[in-house]
């Protein structure tokens, strides 16, 4: 059961969210901005600091985070009238 | 709760499924840097399961009352069931497209949409904005909820968690960055998936069959309705589809907003019209065109029939007794409700 919690309700979000956002920080920020436009370049390592970034900014927000639900509603306001059109 | 061997060797077990399927399955795709997000475009079906298996629930739960020990019924699912109107868009309008446009996130694309500096300076900005503040907000409330869990199973607090909890972020950084093999993903994510799915599917029964079956259940969510209609004057039931027309919790009005503007107007992620950039990262991996249709169809049925199915009957089985009124808590103090608290326990 442990391992199910740990499993199926933690880790699926959190690679989500921590592959995507070196994704983009690197592919379109990094690579775009800063010189580095040769697709067969590797970004691996940037990506790999970009991630330890996230992370460590991540747990922060953790510590003084209290409620899911008001940080969820908090990511629904600022995201109102922003969605791709 | 005290751990006994066998929940430590199940953990261990898991860690070393999770770490030898990743270094058998991780392959050539080391240095190939389009794989580590879009997977290679190699994928099929099994990108569907994938989908599912790595997009949240916690939050729009916890939002609509699940998480936070304030069951708002069923209705209150509506907070992020609106999202299904942008989600069938993105099935049978976007997916395909997203497929054939080859780009790699879905922020790449806005420089492709619009042209000049504006469009270079769009893609910088959402490249940033998404990436670091939003991101981090996603991984507070998952990292949260991990927390909130660890405190009931192994007794860890909000600040003790990192040292108490060795292996968690560090699995995190070992499976899915510094071997970033989204092929190698694919098979874990189905497993987590499985377990996921598994473990909600028994919660429901565990708590059906402790309160005496479906019917049975039914009958005490009716007592309970009853109770609050007495006490404050509200109608319908917590089984209600859509909210009562004089909800105080979610008035009509509210409601009307939500499936009519909400869906369109608001980012989330992996719910914008089109689909935001965790379904399009899953769309780019799709082996075709069809394949990224299905794919997506799959996450939407997964994730807004099959989860909120198994999960509201969990849900009802175990209605958290303390979250009732006083009149109620003392029924349950006299014994009649001791399986929900039961289940819970054993759970």
């Amino acid at each position: 059961m442990v391992a199910g919690v740990r499993g199926g309700l933690h880790v699926d979000h959190w690679d989500t969210a921590s592959t995507g956002a070196p994704a983009t920080s690197v592919n379109d920020f990094y690579r775009r901005f800063c010189g580095r436009m040769n697709p067969s370049e590797p970004t691996c390592v940037s990506s790999q600091l970009s991630t330890v970034l996230l992370t460590v900014i991540s747990a922060i927000v953790t510590f003084y985070m209290d409620s899911i639900a008001g940080a969820w509603q908090l990511l629904i306001g600022i995201g109102a009238g922003t969605a791709r059109s | 709760m005290r751990l006994t061997p066998l929940d430590w060797s199940i953990v261990a077990a898991y860690f070393t499924f999770q770490s030898g399927s990743r270094l058998l399955l991780q392959g050539a795709g080391w240095k190939k840097h389009r794989r580590v997000f879009p997977g290679g475009t190699e994928c099929s079906l099994v990108a569907g399961w994938d989908f599912d298996g790595r997009h949240d629930f916690r939050g729009r739960y916890a939002a609509s009352g699940y998480g936070n020990g304030r069951p708002k019924r069923i209705a209150g699912n509506w907070l992020w069931w609106n999202f299904v109107a942008s989600g069938m868009l993105t099935v049978f309008f976007f997916s395909r497209l997203w497929r054939r446009s080859g780009v790699m996130t879905d922020v790449e694309f806005a420089e492709i949409r619009y042209a000049g500096k504006p469009a270079a300076f769009l893609r910088g900005f959402r490249a940033i904005y998404l990436g670091i503040p939003i991101n981090c907000i996603i991984l507070g409330w998952v990292n949260l909820a991990m927390v909130k869990i660890l405190m009931l199973i192994i007794g860890v607090t909000q600040t003790g968690s990192p040292g108490d909890c060795p292996g968690d972020d560090r699995d995190h950084f070992l499976h899915f960055d510094f071997w970033p093999d989204s092929g190698a993903c694919w098979v874990t994510d189905l497993f987590q998936f499985v377990v996921k799915m598994g473990m909600v599917i028994a919660l429901a029964v565990a708590a059906v069959s402790a309160v005496g079956g479906i019917d049975r259940m039914k009958s005490k969510l009716a007592e309970i309705d009853r109770a609050r209609g007495l006490a404050s004057g509200g109608a319908g039931s917590v089984l209600s589809f859509v909210p009562d027309l004089n909800s105080a919790w979610m008035p009509m009005l509210t409601f009307l907003v939500y499936i009519s503007v909400v869906w369109w107007a608001t980012w989330y992620p992996g719910a914008e019209p089109g689909g935001g950039g965790y379904v399009a990262q899953r769309m780019f991996s799709a082996k075709d065109e069809r394949h990224s249709l299905l794919a997506t169809l799959w996450f939407n049925v997964a994730t807004f029939a099959l989860r909120p199915l198994a999960l509201d009957t969990g849900r009802a089985g175990l209605d958290d007794p303390l979250s009732r009124p006083a009149g109620q808590r003392k029924r349950l103090c006299a014994g009649h409700d001791r399986p929900f608290a039961r289940v819970r326990s054993e759970v």
